[in-house]
């Protein structure tokens, strides 16, 4: 009983609830699911994952960042220009990657060290990294070695496809991170600055490494994308940071900082990536398409905001324990 | 050996927190501190606990001199601090937030098996095994305070601060307390015990030192000194403990001006009646945070509606708009967070109120500038630009230019100079003289003997725990008598 | 004493850029300072200062207010706009111009409500709102937008006098107008400074901030929507999302000129003058033939270094 009220009461739940309900929706119209759907789910939608993982590390401690799109872009067109000027993908994806996690570190600089607001900072930045992208490969096009598409559309064992293997590096790492002491430090640190840097904890150091972890999963997105699509374009990301903000929200994870998880980050992405995937193949017209998607989205995060009101809350948790009693 | 300050001095901006504090406290000792509001024992607290950085002096632990740039440093050395203003994290498990400034580790990872023990065996301790596993957010104030001093004790203390936590406890908690401290001082910790409950001073501390204005005064076994004379030590003059037998009748008759059936206190959970009298000054004493910001806040409709009389009509207040039609008006001591605005200049910082908001023409903004003594250059001036005072001064004029019938105010003249500390207190008067009314809280008691004893009609309302514990007018305000009741004896709560 | 202050005059760092601007251009290209090159920085520069008067307007209302959708609302605009067709000319674009500004102020309306009400930060609900914008507009227009723009409204490229064409011109007087009647003197702009200074103390004056910060967001949605209709004006035809990167020079621009993000204060002008160095830069790089992207990059360090010098967090230790 009490398992149930846990993971009914868990910030996570919602968007899982949301992705499992959207998931039969869309089996409904597309006649069932098969392995080959979820393969190609993951190969599209594992960046989006991966951005919003990154983000919900900022947003857990009380920040954010809306530069990672920029950054994604970024990697995409660095790796296309580096593989263009006969590196090969490999050593390019790792340069890019490299790139990527600087431009978290620099973030995190700004805002751990000289203590600028984070959205404005990553608003800055966003503009910056997106003109650099720009500046790199100010139109789309090039192309990447298809040994890199091969190697995305691979499955190690046969049965876990690359796309997902990348999310669950991330995944590693972080939980590497939070079941070290440093995971019950963040959280601390998201509810209340002054109060965790009366406990001691280096208020400095976490933003550093949340953007930098940040920027790291924008790398991922990356490569992600740039496997996927096996071209570049330097605006391929501008639409991510926004999107996985708000996958972030829908998963539960509050932007007050200190609540949810990046779990809640990631089904919240796939729900809106199921979304899209629902959208795309019910046969409305793409005029419609985006209209819809906006608005779905706009109701995702205004629903969540608001059930996440203490209030709301305690009464849903209330009703649960008396059905169960 | 033990811990020894010397001539430790700490000011914020111009304000002078601590001035030249010495102790010297022996291993094993548990040492009181007692001294009234701003007194600087908190100040004190903080500077050892590394919270706040000193200005001057110097502080020796076991002969050695230290000075600790931050919390954590301070943790290292065993000096642990717990605060009334809590430290915990809502967002957390008890256990996690008694562990958080020591998690176990099983090789780099959080120990979680081992976290869990460690919380338990403190928490059986203290009779609190049954929180395992609640988020504080879920806990009520009181245990908040007991897993706050839970968190102290992981530290393994060797300094420990205790302040004011056991003031929102019930007595089985302040026994579990005392048990606690005394297990403390034998394994020969220092304790520093700040508390307002005299009674609790008496069962737990050897030593106390007696704080006023940021200095100490001097330091007494505690068994020597009998209440009234710890009492008087800290007021200044003699006095005799209140026991709250001469709670006053209304002698001076007034005419009822605003009747405020239900007052409720939230932080306590209590509600208190009061009526305001035409041309009446209250002032509301107490020590900090015993209920008296919620009292003039629910005045004002900021904690939710509230239905008053005024001049015998019945009227329902539920926001600050409504309070500003009907005549009142609301000076915060808290400047930065509730008074000025920053960014703009004196004319548009005075005029708000009544331009904005009552839609009425003010008067040319120089005059209302030198009605009430400010000193500026021009009125298009930016507010930061002049002293705390005289902003405090543009803040008052705001209101007071707007001529309103019931003034409130939380500590207004918080930080401020005598000149303009009396010059506020004329115009309050003048204001009450006019038939309007002035409830006004003060930290300061000397304040409240001085500005009630510039009208015919008032009164000093003593708030303590949530209720209000005297009523004083005419001669039987005092200091001494307001100090007493703010700690009154044998008020420790059963459950 | 009045040196002094001249000196502290918030708009002299954008009014110094703006002159060593233009010996800039005029040094980096010959023909910068020529009539029709001026004329041309003018026109763009008005519509850009447009856009900057609604952020100011949202960045002065404080509690980390921005307003993410300007771009997509005039992207609406100029897309719709031109669609209004009533009788004559001169009456459609009679019927254009409220018709623009109340469907701005709806949007606005909705994302006032959104961070006032809801309380969904400013930054998220803007940028969604402006997705949903986006979609709106592909949505009605099915992909296709309109092309005739009637000559009516194309007028406001016309020359008035020297370099000035008649767009400036309405923006110009628009902008005074706002400033000082709307922003400094109204009963409204002043409660928005008080309420984007200190929300506690504006609440405990009476001050209904709430309702104050919402119009903030309604009054911005309407200038940026009648910006769309100057834009789709001055460039003759409309094209989806034409209007995006407003967003980001409006904050730019309102930032170089002297209004805080942390809100309570500001000014209008600012937000112009703060334009006009935005449109100098885009000029003399384009005239470098500098790439987009450089160009975007510069505009970003700009905003960074801006934020590092000013808008930094104290620290946390007393």
């Amino acid at each position: 009983m009490t398992k149930v009220k846990k993971i009914v009461t868990w910030s996570a739940f919602p968007s899982l609830l949301l992705f499992i309900v959207f998931l039969g929706v869309n089996a409904a119209i597309t006649g069932g699911l098969s392995t080959s759907f979820f393969y190609s789910f993951f190969a599209t939608n594992s960046a989006a994952i991966c951005v919003a993982i990154g983000v919900t590390a900022t947003i857990l401690v009380a920040g954010t960042d809306i530069s990672l799109g920029s950054i994604v872009s970024l990697v995409n067109v660095v790796i296309v220009t580096l593989c263009e000027k006969g590196y090969t993908v490999w050593s390019a994806a790792l340069i890019a990657l490299a790139c990527a996690i600087l431009c978290g570190m620099f973030n995190g600089f700004v805002i751990g060290v000289l203590r600028v607001n984070p959205l404005l900072t990553t608003f800055a930045t966003s503009t910056a990294f997106a003109g650099i992208a720009l500046w790199i490969l100010p139109n789309p096009g090039g192309s990447i070695d298809f040994i890199f598409s091969d190697w995305y559309s691979s499955r190690l064992l046969g049965i876990i496809p690359t796309p997902v293997l990348l999310i669950l590096v991330l995944i590693i790492i972080w939980y590497f991170i939070m079941k070290m002491p440093n995971g019950i430090h963040l959280y601390a640190l998201g509810r209340d600055v002054n109060k965790a840097y009366a406990s001691g904890i280096n208020v400095t150091a976490f933003r550093f490494f949340v953007h930098t972890f940040a920027g790291l999963a924008a790398g991922v997105a990356g490569i992600c994308i740039s496997a996927n699509t096996c071209s570049g374009s330097p605006t391929i990301g501008s639409t991510m940071s926004m999107n996985s903000i708000a996958a972030a929200v829908i998963g539960g994870v509050s932007l007050n900082g200190g609540i949810g998880n990046i779990w809640g980050g990631i089904f919240g992405a796939a729900f809106l990536s199921i979304l899209t995937s629902i959208v795309v193949s019910a046969n409305l017209s793409s005029i419609l398409q985006s209209f819809i998607q906006g608005l779905i989205l706009l109701v995702g995060v205004v629903f969540s905001v608001v059930a996440a009101n203490k209030e709301v809350k305690a009464s849903i948790k209330k009703l649960v324990g008396r059905s169960k009693k | 050996m033990g811990l020894v300050f010397r001539d430790l001095s700490k000011h914020y901006g111009a304000v002078v927190a601590i001035k030249k504090a010495s102790m010297e406290i022996k291993q094993g000792e548990v040492r009181a501190i007692l001294g009234g509001n701003g007194s600087g024992k908190s100040t004190l607290a903080k500077i050892i606990g590394g919270l706040v950085g000193r200005n001057s002096g110097e502080i020796l632990i076991d002969g050695e001199p230290v000075d600790f740039k931050s919390p954590k440093d301070a943790k290292a050395n065993h000096v642990i601090m717990t605060s009334q203003e809590l430290s915990l994290f809502t967002n957390l498990t008890v256990e996690e937030n008694i562990c958080i400034c020591n998690v176990p580790k099983k090789g780099i990872f959080t120990d979680r098996k081992k976290l869990k023990e460690e919380a338990r065996k403190v928490l059986e301790k203290m009779n609190l095994d049954s929180l395992m596993g609640t988020k504080v957010s879920e806990l009520p104030t009181n245990q908040q305070y007991m897993v706050e001093l839970a968190k102290a004790l992981v530290q393994h203390p060797k300094i420990l601060i205790i302040d004011e936590i056991t003031s929102a406890l019930y007595r089985e908690e302040v026994e579990i307390v005392d048990r606690i401290i005394t297990e403390l001082k034998a394994q020969g910790c220092i304790v520093l015990f700040i508390s307002h409950r005299m009674v609790e001073l008496y069962a737990m501390c050897d030593t106390v030192t007696i704080m006023r204005n940021g200095e100490t005064l001097g330091t007494y076994p505690m068994a020597e000194k009998t209440e009234d004379e710890l009492l008087s030590l800290m007021v200044g003059t003699k006095i005799e403990s209140y026991h709250g037998e001469n709670k006053k009748t209304e002698a001076i008759k007034r005419d009822i001006f605003i009747r405020a059936p239900h007052i409720s206190i939230p932080t306590y959970g209590t509600e208190e009646t009061l009526e305001i009298g035409k041309g009446e000054i209250i002032g509301i004493a107490g020590l900090q945070g015993h209920g008296q910001k919620d009292l003039v806040n629910a005045l004002y409709g900021r904690n939710g509606e509230i239905d008053l009389e005024i001049d015998g009509k019945p009227v329902t207040i539920k926001n600050a708009k409504q309070a500003v039609r009907h005549g009142f008006a609301f000076i915060s001591g808290d400047r930065e967070k509730d008074g000025t605005f920053r960014e703009r200049n004196l004319a548009e910082n005075l005029t708000a109120v009544q331009q904005l908001v009552k839609h009425e023409k003010t008067e040319n903004p120089d005059d209302i500038l030198k009605n009430f003594n400010v000193r500026y250059d021009n009125a298009k001036q930016i507010i930061t630009e002049l002293s705390g005072g005289n902003q405090q001064k543009v803040v008052v004029g705001r209101w007071l230019s707007s001529n309103p019938r019931l003034l409130l105010a939380d500590d207004p003249t918080k930080g401020i100079d005598v000149k303009a500390r009396t010059d506020l207190h004329q115009m309050f008067a003048k204001l009450a003289k006019e038939g309007n009314a002035v409830v006004m809280i003060s930290s300061d008691d000397d304040e409240l003997v001085s500005i009630t004893s510039m009208v015919n009609v008032s009164r000093v309302i003593v708030m303590y725990e949530g209720r209000i514990s005297a009523v004083l007018e005419g001669d039987a305000i005092n200091r001494e008598n307001i100090s007493a009741a703010s700690m009154p004896v044998n008020a420790v709560p059963e459950k | 004493m009045s040196k002094v202050k001249k000196i502290n005059n918030p708009y002299l760092p954008a009014i110094i850029g703006v002159i060593l601007l233009l010996i800039l251009g005029q040094f980096a290209t010959s023909g910068f300072l020529s009539m029709n090159n001026i004329s041309s920085i003018l026109m763009t520069t008005s519509i850009l200062t447009m856009a900057s008067i609604g952020q100011a307007a949202v960045i002065i209302s404080g509690d980390s207010g921005l307003d993410m959708s300007i771009g997509a609302i005039m992207s609406m605009t100029a897309l719709f706009g031109p669609m209004i067709v009533l009788g004559s000319g001169v009456t459609s674009l009679i019927a254009m111009v409220p018709a623009t500004i109340l469907m701005g102020a709806v949007v606005g309306l909705l994302n006032g409500i959104g961070v006032q009400i809801l309380k969904v930060v400013p930054l998220v609900m803007t940028l969604i709102m402006s997705n949903v914008v986006n979609g709106f507009s592909i949505l009605v227009t099915k992909g296709q937008p309109s092309v005739s723009v009637i000559p009516e409204l194309q007028a406001i490229s016309h020359t008035l006098i020297g370099p000035l064409r008649i767009l400036p011109a309405i923006v110009i007087v628009l902008l005074i107008l706002l400033e000082v009647l709307f922003l400094r003197k109204s009963r409204y702009g002043r409660s928005l400074f008080l309420a984007g200074n200190n929300v506690n103390a504006a609440n405990l004056c009476g001050i209904n901030s709430k309702g104050v910060i919402i119009l903030a967001y309604v009054f911005a949605g309407a200038i940026a929507g009648l910006a769309g209709l100057m834009l789709v004006g001055y460039a003759g035809t409309a094209q989806m999302d034409m209007a995006s990167e407003y967003t980001m020079l409006s904050v730019a621009a309102v930032v170089i000129g002297g209004t805080k993000l942390t809100g309570g204060k500001g000014t209008f002008i600012g937000g112009a003058l703060g334009s006009l160095v935005l449109i100098l830069i885009t000029t003399i790089l384009q005239a470098l033939n500098m790439a987009a992207g450089l160009r975007s990059l510069i505009q970003g360090i700009i905003l960074i270094a801006i934020l590092i010098a000013n808008s930094r967090a104290p620290k946390l230790r007393q």
